[in-house]
């Protein structure tokens, strides 16, 4: 019996100290306040929030990167919430996600996207700093030989030969706006079959490759169209939205001096450089999203 | 590009070993908490399902309903009120779901395979029905308690991964990353990992078992229960 | 009120229920799958539980493996082969699918045909024997039928976990009624995650009701009401 008494006894202590580990953790004080920052489950996010990270700590602030955090859906309501204090988003996909995942015209361009972004999230004490130049969004690619046979430069240039191709993309895609519904209600585009593989991943890169779809969705910052010599159709009547990356933080951590080294940063930032760092962490070289970070701040003497 | 990957780079392992021992150390946390609570609320729960018939359904219903929720319905649900960044509260509350069925089923079988000899032993000695629960039945049941904890635990190790959702998951951090750098290694890691610490608590879980009835051993044999 | 209001339109509109993204398909999608699973799961794991269940040998061992082996994420094994796509292609991913949903439902299975056929009386054998019945006969008319309601418990838990689990196939790029949960938490859409939520709960309690009759009916009366007095209630599977 006392064994028992014994090991209950351990047991609930050990939950105990368990449960009390993070909030010590959170609470180690600092002259500056810390910031919490916080990225989806996705490694250009990763990489993102690592520069972000690094710049701070380079300006005196104390940093936490906390590490994935799953979907938007978690990382927007818990930076809202006040539980992160700032992460990278994409000004555009952002907008419409504030919207209720409806399409906002103001996110087509990034002159109207930034102030239409602070409106709406200054009710929850939330703003966005200057946009990077870089944009992530999504691209629509063929291989080499379909644009030749098809004569394909741009998504208009599609029409004619839709009907015989096979668009593939996440399993999202038929009800996405950026996806297959915006191809069909922006350029009108009525494709032969859908075919569900992943956001813009391996099965995607495959698929495309050995001729399963001929056209497929991929990202224009990860570096896969180049790699693999595809051909990205050009967005010739802005359905995507300007997927600018752009640091979104809480208003109580935006200090002059945050948002000096944010901008300072953002703005070496572009589509050419962020697909190198993505291609490092997924290219044969597997480095790390935080290693990856560090170097090109170093390059760039940002760190 | 993959084609040229290989399956597994020891390097990775000797680079980030810090990295892979603090997510099995998280990995361990989740799993004992998700335990320990599952086993708080299962065993009163457990007794009164079994001792009042009438609460037999809603007991076993709600179990059942946890068992089948998907966690990420469950997250959403919770994260405005409990927290999305790393809540332990959060992913326990996902974790002790999937224990409650497996430890409950298992008790309620247990205190049922309580042979009548004893239970009418217990009231000749002159014991309540309630005291003879927790003094008889109980202990007498204990072997499929255990039988249950033994399940219970690999299963909760397996599942700890998606928390991973809410920016926890020990090893299932290790498995996002391999996943998104289309990297194998860490997933092979975390995978084995998983595997690994599974194997060290079932085994620990039976020689606590040992330790604590020895008088259940001849008759575990017999059966040859797991 | 207005979200419940949208979910009960998603289920009332023909259109999500037709086409080859429709309710229909992707629940036969997931049928298939799942069947697919747990005769795979049968064949191997009953199979490797009857031969260490009736020789005996090396049983505990590989039941206490299948242990640990629950513990396998099964979200690793999908990302592995995912990221493998001369697998996560065949058949629409149907097979990649197929490998790391049946390491789930092996173990469940493969411990409770051991415990099956371990529980047949011995006097029961011995009794097969000296009536005559060579080794395999004793097998197969008298320690499988005994041990045919262990072996459906297993086969009850293994399938409901399964269907729970068979949503992650959409990973893999396998369409079932995963692909609404996932398609509806990615494009924002909460009414398709949760109607693809209910869908998946539906299916399983379906599967869990539908086994639990199977299993009684499979157990014959004499059978229960021993087990009723021993306790073994016919749920030693979880």
């Amino acid at each position: 019996m006392s064994l028992k008494r014994l090991l209950l006894a351990g047991m609930a202590t050990l939950l105990l100290s368990t449960l009390a580990l993070p909030a010590a953790a959170s609470s180690a004080a600092s002259s500056k306040p810390t910031i919490i920052i916080g990225s989806t489950n996705f490694e250009e996010q990763a990489i993102v929030s690592n520069l972000y990270g690094d710049v701070l700590q380079k300006a005196g602030y104390s940093v936490k990167v906390e590490p994935a955090l799953g979907t938007r859906q978690v990382v927007v309501p818990a930076l809202e919430k006040g539980q992160l204090d700032l992460e990278p988003d994409y000004a555009g996909t952002l907008l419409d996600y504030l919207n209720g995942g409806t399409v906002v015209a103001a996110g087509n361009n990034i002159t109207t996207a930034v102030p239409a972004l602070k409106a709406k999230l200054a009710k929850s004490g939330v703003t966005v700093l200057n946009p990077a130049p870089a944009v992530d969004t999504n691209v629509f690619a063929v291989t080499k030989a379909t644009a030749d046979k098809y004569h394909l430069t741009t998504l208009s240039s599609l029409k004619s030969d839709a009907s015989k191709l096979t668009l593939g993309g996440p399993p999202e895609c038929p009800q996405n706006a950026g996806c297959e519904k915006g191809l069909e209600s922006v350029y009108g585009l009525k494709f032969a079959s859908f075919k569900s593989l992943d956001e813009a991943g391996p099965l995607s890169v495959a698929a495309l490759k050995n001729g399963e779809v001929q056209v497929v969705e991929l990202f224009s910052s990860d570096g896969t169209v180049v790699s693999n010599n595809f051909v990205a159709l050009t967005d010739n009547k802005h359905l995507e939205p300007a997927d600018h990356i752009i640091p979104v933080i809480r208003t109580s951590a935006n200090s002059a001096g945050v948002a000096e080294a944010l901008d300072a940063l953002s703005a070496k930032l572009t589509t050419d450089q962020i697909s190198k760092l993505n291609l490092l962490v997924t290219g044969p070289q597997k480095e790390s999203p935080a290693a990856v970070a560090q170097t090109w701040l170093k390059q760039e003497g940002l760190a | 590009m993959l084609a040229s990957e290989p399956f597994f780079r020891w390097s990775y392992v000797a680079g980030n070993w810090h990295q892979i021992g603090s997510d099995l150390v998280q990995h361990i946390e989740l799993t004992l908490i998700a335990i320990g609570i599952g086993l708080l609320v299962s065993l009163p729960l457990s007794l009164v399902a079994w001792r009042f018939r009438l609460f037999r359904p809603p007991v076993f219903g709600i179990a059942s309903a946890l068992y089948i929720i998907p966690s990420l319905a469950l997250f959403a649900i919770l994260g405005p009120i409990t927290g999305y960044v790393a809540s332990y509260t959060t992913a326990e509350f996902a974790l002790v779901g999937y224990t409650l069925l497996i430890l409950i089923w298992n008790t309620v079988a247990g205190l049922n395979a309580v042979p009548d000899d004893a239970r009418q032993a217990a009231r000749a000695l002159g014991y309540s029905p309630g005291a003879a629960l927790v003094k008889v039945d109980f202990p007498l049941a204990l072997p499929y308690v255990f039988a249950g904890l033994r399940v219970a635990t690999s299963t909760v190790i397996g599942l700890v991964t998606v928390t991973a959702l809410i920016g926890l998951g020990g090893l299932g951090q290790l498995i996002t990353y391999g996943f998104n750098a289309q990297y194998y290694t860490p997933i092979i890691v975390g995978l084995v990992l998983s595997v690994v610490l599974a194997a060290i608590a079932d085994l620990l879980l039976v020689l606590i078992e040992r330790l604590t009835l020895p008088w259940a051993r001849s008759e575990r044999q017999d059966r040859g229960a797991s | 009120m207005h979200f419940i209001e949208s979910v009960f339109h998603w289920f009332t509109t023909s259109a999500n229920w037709t086409g080859p993204n429709g309710i229909l398909q992707l629940f036969y999608n997931q049928a298939k799958l799942s069947i697919a699973v747990v005769i795979g799961a049968l064949v191997i794991g009953g199979g490797l539980g009857v031969v260490l269940g009736h020789t005996g040998r090396g049983g505990l061992v590989a039941v206490n493996a299948a242990n640990a082996f629950r513990a396998v994420p099964t979200l690793a094994l999908l990302t592995l082969l995912a990221i493998q796509p001369n697998i996560s292609l065949t058949w629409d991913g149907f097979l990649a699918s197929w490998i790391a949903l049946l390491i789930l439902a092996i173990p469940p299975i493969l411990t409770n045909t051991y415990i099956g056929m371990r529980n047949v009386d011995r006097d029961v054998r011995d009794a097969a024997k000296a009536m005559g019945l060579s080794g395999g006969q004793v097998l197969a008319r008298v320690e499988a039928p005994l041990a045919l309601p262990f072996i459906m418990a297993g086969v009850r838990t293994a399938s409901i976990e399964v269907v729970a689990t068979s949503t992650l196939a959409a990973y893999v790029s396998y369409s079932d009624l995963g692909t609404f949960v996932i398609s509806g938490l990615n494009g924002q859409d909460n009414v398709e995650a949760f109607g693809g939520a209910i869908l998946v709960a539906v299916l399983a309690a379906i599967v869990a009701v539908g086994l639990g009759l199977l299993q009684r009916w499979l157990t014959p009366l004499p059978m229960r009401q021993a087990w009723m007095r021993q306790g073994l209630v016919g749920n030693v599977s979880l």
